[in-house]
């Protein structure tokens, strides 16, 4: 992948500024080569604990990305601001994800085998027939999320994404048992929905 | 038959992408919606562009556990352990009334008790949050009783981040399975792994379980 930052922070060109260069002026103690060193560390244990193998190859840029990020916003507030270990992480995964999505706007698919060998999605190694009936719920089921009623539909939404009855309501701001009662409507809703498509 | 719970969850997050519209979200707007940081109006307009744009979708997951893990679980109480966002994943995928176990596992924390979600007949797990062994990777579980005849079981171990499949079985007499070491190799220390366990049972019903886990 390219290297928007345009420098490394292990081995700089020469044509790019090392990080505590980007401030006018002397070191400043917020921005110290020590500060410096002490984030990249931090990022790289987060990016090699977060990244796909299949992205394991970008590590190296991730955590140069993901760095720049602290080191700008370290600049915008003079370093009144640091940063938690959360934030940190915080900042790793963004990065991640917007690698994760440059991937599939370049419709390069992360799922591909690199080696030939097992089969890197889990329908692949369905058969055919399958992964079109498979194909067709997943539709079916945004479909009929559709025609919900907006607040059972975010309900089921997070549902189906694997968030817990708790967790929706403190997304969405709702109380637990409000919560819980629009997704167990909203999924009754949905396996009518369903039902009506043929499936069930 | 209608779909379980978990089948819904399944489908719904392997269908085939949407293209995304304009207006995705950045990977920031997603964290600090899953942390309830931004206004009720902001966070139902992300919600909802779940629905069309798979890509956002996965993101969100991604975003998920990555809270869990870190303890950000905005339904999490503070003081809490790993132990428990482990088994509060597990609980997730509701449904008809069996548990899984998992041991084998290193630096084995004490069992809690799931408290506030769980619903009558609902699935009790005994999953405890370590890490797997990568050497000794055996994945066991069991179904709670009374329960049909179990015809045999089928696993799938995937990489949750991006849902590669490490290891798959299927036609498994046994409620256990030992991942082969070389499965695992290439996997860096820490990945998170997922894993669903599927039951047929005698009667031509199916009941599925998803669980997490890192590679030690
Ligand atoms: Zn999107």
């Amino acid at each position: 992948m390219d290297n928007p930052v345009g420098f490394t922070f292990a081995d700089p060109p020469q044509t790019a500024p090392r990080p505590h260069e980007l401030h006018e002026g002397s070191d400043p103690p917020w921005l110290s080569p020590e500060r410096v060193a002490e984030l990249r560390l931090e990022l790289g244990r987060a990016i090699q604990r977060m990244c796909p193998p299949r992205l394991a190859a970008q590590a190296d840029d991730l955590i140069q990305i993901s760095l720049l990020r602290l080191v700008e916003r370290l600049r915008k507030t003079q370093g009144k601001q640091d940063f938690n270990l959360a934030y940190i992480k915080r900042t790793a995964l963004c990065a991640l994800i917007d690698e994760i999505r440059r991937v599939r706007a370049r419709g390069e698919t992360a799922f591909e085998p690199e080696d030939g060998g097992e089969p890197a999605h889990p329908h692949r190694d369905a058969d055919p027939q399958q992964q079109l009936w498979a194909r067709q719920i997943g539709d079916h089921i945004r479909d009929c999320l559709a025609n919900l009623i907006t607040p059972r539909r975010l309900a089921v939404l997070l549902k189906l994404q694997g968030e817990s009855g708790r967790e929706t309501a403190t997304i969405l701001g709702w109380t637990l048992r409000k919560t819980e009662n629009l997704i167990s409507r909203g999924m009754a809703d949905l396996r009518q929905c369903l039902k009506g498509k043929g499936h069930g | 038959m209608g779909f379980h719970d978990s089948e819904l969850q399944h489908h719904f997050q392997q269908a085939a992408a949407v293209a995304p519209d304009q207006s995705c979200p950045t990977a920031e707007d997603l964290w600090r919606a899953r942390l309830g940081e931004l206004s009720p109006g902001r966070t139902r307009r992300i919600a909802a562009h779940l629905r069309t744009c798979s890509g956002c979708a996965e993101d969100w997951r991604l975003v998920q556990f990555q809270q869990r893990q870190d303890g950000m679980n905005p339904a999490r109480p503070i003081g809490q352990s790993r132990a428990w966002t482990t088994l509060a994943a597990a609980v997730l995928l509701t449904a008809a009334g069996f548990w899984l176990v998992q041991h084998r596992v290193e630096r084995a924390e004490p069992t809690r008790v799931m408290r506030g979600e769980q619903q009558p007949g609902d699935l009790i797990s005994r999953q405890q949050g370590a890490a797997l062994s990568r050497e000794a990777c055996l994945l066991a579980w069991s179904v709670q009783t009374p329960a049909p005849p179990v015809s045999h079981y089928a696993v799938r171990v995937s990489t949750d981040d991006i849902f590669e499949v490490v290891f798959a079985a299927k036609n498994l007499s046994e409620p256990r399975i030992t991942i082969p070491p070389q499965r695992l190799a290439a996997l860096p220390r820490g990945t998170a792994l997922t894993w669903r366990v599927t039951v047929y049972f005698e009667n031509g019903t199916q009941v599925s379980r998803v669980f997490h886990a890192r590679l030690d």
